[in-house]
């Protein structure tokens, strides 16, 4: 773990840091009541030995009245935790959110960076975040209540019998040896873990994302094999890691135990009479059953301390590909300044020399790309997945910044940068919002008139599924609402993008997933609604490249024309 | 889907992956969960053993008292106490590599059991990956780790309380035996309430994982409209709602946890009075009072167990839904075409 991760771990527990106090406040509260409720018991028990009597009524009350009030403070001590836990965990996701889904674009936002992955998206914020603000509601309370506890049983136990107390501090001072050990080990394993559940996490993704072209190219069973490879691979990695685990706490237990059954014998001889240091207490029922009762107690913050340990490990390895997550996703430094407004009229794109890597690739995606995309033309780039499309796409809407070489929007009066919130961009995931289809529309231009609105349906080709339903545009659609197939969904972007009267169309994959009428259908729908506007469309489909003036190619690296795409 | 388009099929028409052989890894499977699930109970039976005779043998010196070298022996109870203190850490290590392996399998089966039914199913997921993710990682993870959480926790309390009811029953406390049975039974109905609110959660986290998944690959043509910020403010929306669900279930839980715990105190409270007002030697009560403790600590964890069990119910019931969309919305079947959720 960097030194920035770890500063980051131990500040992203800072908004449930009050929550955690008092859940530890608790939890040492939680073991004085235990101690009452152990001594209550000691109590009736001697009161049996010797007086041969029924319990009276102060022992029952010390009894009833320790356990109740434990039980109190231990769910108090649970809840204070959630609590803690609850605003940590939003604290992390609000700031993955923000860095993620800025609320505008911002040009340097990814400058030189990779764009982030879904799959890591989902995982950090769901389970990442887990991971460490779980890991602080369990730690730090434990931190900070665990001495605390120790002392009070160390302390009421010496009182009784101060031998019994020195056993216990003997077998605590081999305790956390044992801890550092079983966290070496476990931190060992859990990177392997992380990346194995990352692995496993892209390749699920993958494969579900992309059934269909799996279905078409008959790659199902070997897709099968990857899937199982890469969840064995977890599998191992996990069990790894649970092992040296399980070995930790079996050590850990061997040693307590013998700390506990030392403790347990000494006592038991010594009201035997076999035993007797001249300086400790006379040993009665009460002192020795209390003492062995307190015995695990003592022992108990360790245990779960170890036990924390482990979840110790699973954060440092989550708070890398956290802070890696959002350090992808912050301002880059060079560029701050306000996007140059793009002048009215038709728009050409021009790319020079333009050179593009991830960080930490030792190879660029692109490179020496030079690259005109006539106004007012559609033109297809294809290519393998992974040979670069979308980041292509991106660089000329200005979401990333190249390496080398210069991006143009060129204009009838001048040639500016380019910028993403003055161009169309259609994707592969259409988001419906709750609201209307109006609503939903109206998104790009929330002051566009209802004819506006109805002029743009026509052209994405939605009239006749807006005439079948009941309220017609003013259907509510998403949560609670009504669905969409995903080619209507599609057809909903391109009356956004219609409305929204950008020059230049970018489009990315805008028929993937489609069946083939619902690509037919999306594909009509662009074209009609693009008329007279620049369209550079990134495609796998045969038929959408055939419908473009233009059809380019990536291939390592480069971009060259490729009109055999539209014969084939 | 690096590469698919480049690597030609292995058919020219896809077919659905014929699912593994079910036999013999599951068979397998099922042995070594057995195995560890035996394993558990033995170790859970020396807890509450290790707990009852240690607790008698302490009482028991101090009611012989001093010189009274042959009338007690201190072999016997001492040797037990180390004999149930070892079995223990054994059979406890043991169970947890068993049980872990097992259930480990069991995952990685479920999660091919999807991918073949989702591969087979006439709808297959292309749209909705985020919620695909969700149930092959998450639901396949809490499905099949439901026998460490759940089904052993449960055995073993079951087995804890048949054991030490009899126990006591036959050291002649039939009633209490009754009590800490009825006692264990109500720490049982306790934890299946407390289990009901558990969708809520588990469904606001299915669309958190969907909505991330979306939201991320939507951003650009969402920040092309100008309404990125929509976005984030509908993702923020999910979060709080997920936030809010696993905190209720926290502090339904905790509730639950503390309620448990009483129950257990006010049990060990009767169990001391009916066995010193029943004439029990100090060395009988405090046997029962361990007793007790062990038995309602094993009744206790059934909180977590109910919980997990509930959840894992829940999650291999999306996971036998490949086709289905889950969860269900209203309306959908009225629109034309293959349907996908709003967010698709």
């Amino acid at each position: 773990m960097t030194e920035q991760a770890r500063t980051w771990l131990t500040t992203a527990a800072a908004p449930g840091r009050a929550f955690l106090r008092l859940a530890a406040a608790c939890q040492v509260l939680e073991t004085v009541f235990v101690i009452v409720q152990w001594a209550g018991l000691a109590w009736i028990a001697q009161g049996v030995l010797s007086r041969r009597a029924l319990p009276g009524w102060p022992e029952l009350a010390v009894l009833s009245a320790g356990g109740l009030l434990a039980a109190a403070a231990g769910w108090a001590a649970t809840r204070c935790a959630a609590a803690g836990r609850q605003r940590i965990g939003g604290c992390i996701r609000r700031h993955l959110v923000a860095g993620l889904l800025p609320s505008a674009p911002r040009p340097g936002r990814l400058a030189g960076a990779g764009s982030p992955d879904p799959a890591m998206a989902a995982l950090a914020a769901v389970e990442l975040a887990d991971d460490v603000a779980g890991h602080h509601a369990q730690a730090l309370p434990l931190r900070w209540s665990a001495p605390a506890s120790m002392a009070v049983v160390f302390a009421v136990t010496a009182a009784v019998q101060w031998p019994a107390a020195v056993i216990l501090l003997a077998g605590s001072l081999i305790v956390p040896l044992n801890m550092r050990l079983a966290g070496l080990f476990a931190a060992e394993g859990a990177d392997e873990q992380m990346a194995a559940s990352a692995r496993l996490t892209a390749v699920v993704l993958d494969s579900f994302r992309g059934m269909r072209t799996l279905q078409a190219i008959g790659a199902l069973t070997r897709r099968r094999g990857e899937l199982a490879a890469a969840d064995a691979e977890l599998n191992a990695a996990t069990m790894t890691v649970a092992r040296r685990a399980f070995l930790s706490g079996a050590v850990m237990d061997m040693v307590i135990t013998f700390a506990i059954a030392l403790d347990a014998t000494y006592i038991g001889l010594s009201l035997l009479g076999y035993v007797h240091l001249g300086a400790a207490p006379h040993m009665t029922l009460f002192g020795g059953l209390l003492a062995l009762l307190l015995c695990p107690m003592y022992f108990a913050p360790l245990r779960a301390t170890a036990a924390a340990y482990h979840s110790r490990e699973r954060a440092a390895a989550a708070a890398p590909a956290i802070t890696g997550l959002l350090a992808q996703t912050e301002p880059g430094s060079q560029v701050s300044e306000q996007p140059t407004p793009v002048p009215a009229g038709s728009v050409a794109v021009a790319l020079d020399d333009v050179t593009f890597g991830f960080p930490g690739s030792h190879r660029p995606v692109l490179h020496g790309v030079d690259l005109t995309a006539r106004a007012g033309r559609w033109t297809a780039v294809t290519g393998p997945s992974g040979a670069g499309k979308t980041t292509l796409l991106s660089l000329i809407a200005g979401v990333r910044q190249p390496a080398g070489g210069t991006v143009r929007w060129v204009t009838p009066a001048r040639a500016v940068p380019p910028h993403l919130g003055s161009c169309a961009w259609i994707g592969q995931q259409t988001v419906i919002l709750p609201g209307s289809i109006t609503d939903n529309i109206r998104i790009g231009q929330p002051t566009a008139s209802r004819a506006a609105v109805e002029y743009a349906v026509a052209a994405a080709g939605l009239a006749d599924v807006v005439a079948r339903l009941p309220d017609g545009l003013d259907t509510e659609l998403g949560e609670g609402g009504w669905g969409l197939s995903a080619g209507e969904a599609r057809r909903i972007a391109i009356a956004r993008a219609f409305l929204r009267d950008a020059e230049l169309w970018l489009l990315d994959e805008p028929t993937a997933h489609l069946d083939h009428d619902a690509e037919a259908q999306v594909i009509d729908a662009l074209r009609g609604a693009t008329q007279g506007r620049t369209v550079i469309v990134a495609t796998h489909s045969v038929a959408l490249a055939r419908s473009a003036d233009t059809v380019l190619t990536i291939a390592d690296g480069t971009v060259r024309p490729a009109r055999e795409v539209i014969a084939a | 889907m690096t590469g698919i388009a480049r690597r030609g099929g292995e058919a020219r028409k896809g077919r659905p992956p014929r699912p593994a052989p079910a036999s013999s890894p599951l068979s397998r499977t099922t042995l070594v969960s057995l195995a560890g699930l035996s394993l558990a109970v033995v170790a859970e039976a020396c807890s509450v053993g290790l707990l009852g005779l240690s607790g008698w043998f302490i009482a028991s010196s101090a009611a012989a008292g001093a010189g009274t070298y042959g009338l007690f022996s201190i072999l016997n109870p001492s040797g037990g106490v180390r004999a149930f203190a070892l079995a223990r850490i054994v059979a406890n290590y043991a169970s947890r590599v068993g049980q872990h392996s097992a259930a480990l399998r069991r995952i990685g089966a479920a999660r091919l059991e999807f991918y073949d039914r989702a591969a087979a199913g006439p709808g297959t997921h292309g749209t909705w990956s985020g919620q695909s993710l969700d149930r092959v990682m998450a639901d396949a993870d809490t499905s099949g780790m439901a026998l460490i959480q759940a089904t052993t926790p449960m055995v073993a309390a079951a087995a804890m309380t048949a054991g030490g009811c009899l126990v006591i029953a036959l050291a002649g406390y039939p009633l209490t035996a009754g009590i800490v049975a009825v006692a264990a039974a109500v720490c049982a109905a306790l934890a299946a309430v407390a289990a009901r609110p558990m969708d809520n959660a588990d469904q606001a986290r299915s669309a958190l994982r969907a909505e991330l998944v979306t939201a991320v690959e939507a951003w650009p043509e969402m920040a092309s409209l100008g309404a990125a910020d929509q976005l984030a403010r509908r993702t923020l929306r999910r979060i709080a709602a997920f936030e809010g669900h696993r905190f209720h279930q926290a502090a339904s839980r905790a509730r639950t946890a503390g309620a448990a715990r009483a129950v257990t105190a006010a049990t060990l409270l009767l169990t001391v009075a009916l066995a010193a007002g029943r004439g029990a030697s100090a060395a009988t009560l405090v046997f029962l009072a361990m007793l007790c403790v062990g038995v309602m600590g094993s009744a206790e964890r059934l909180v977590a167990a109910t919980e997990a069990r509930a959840l894992a119910s829940q999650a291999g019931e999306r996971l036998k839904s490949a086709d289905r969309e889950w969860p269900p919305r209203p309306h959908r079947a009225l629109l034309s075409g293959r349907l996908t959720p709003p967010t698709a």
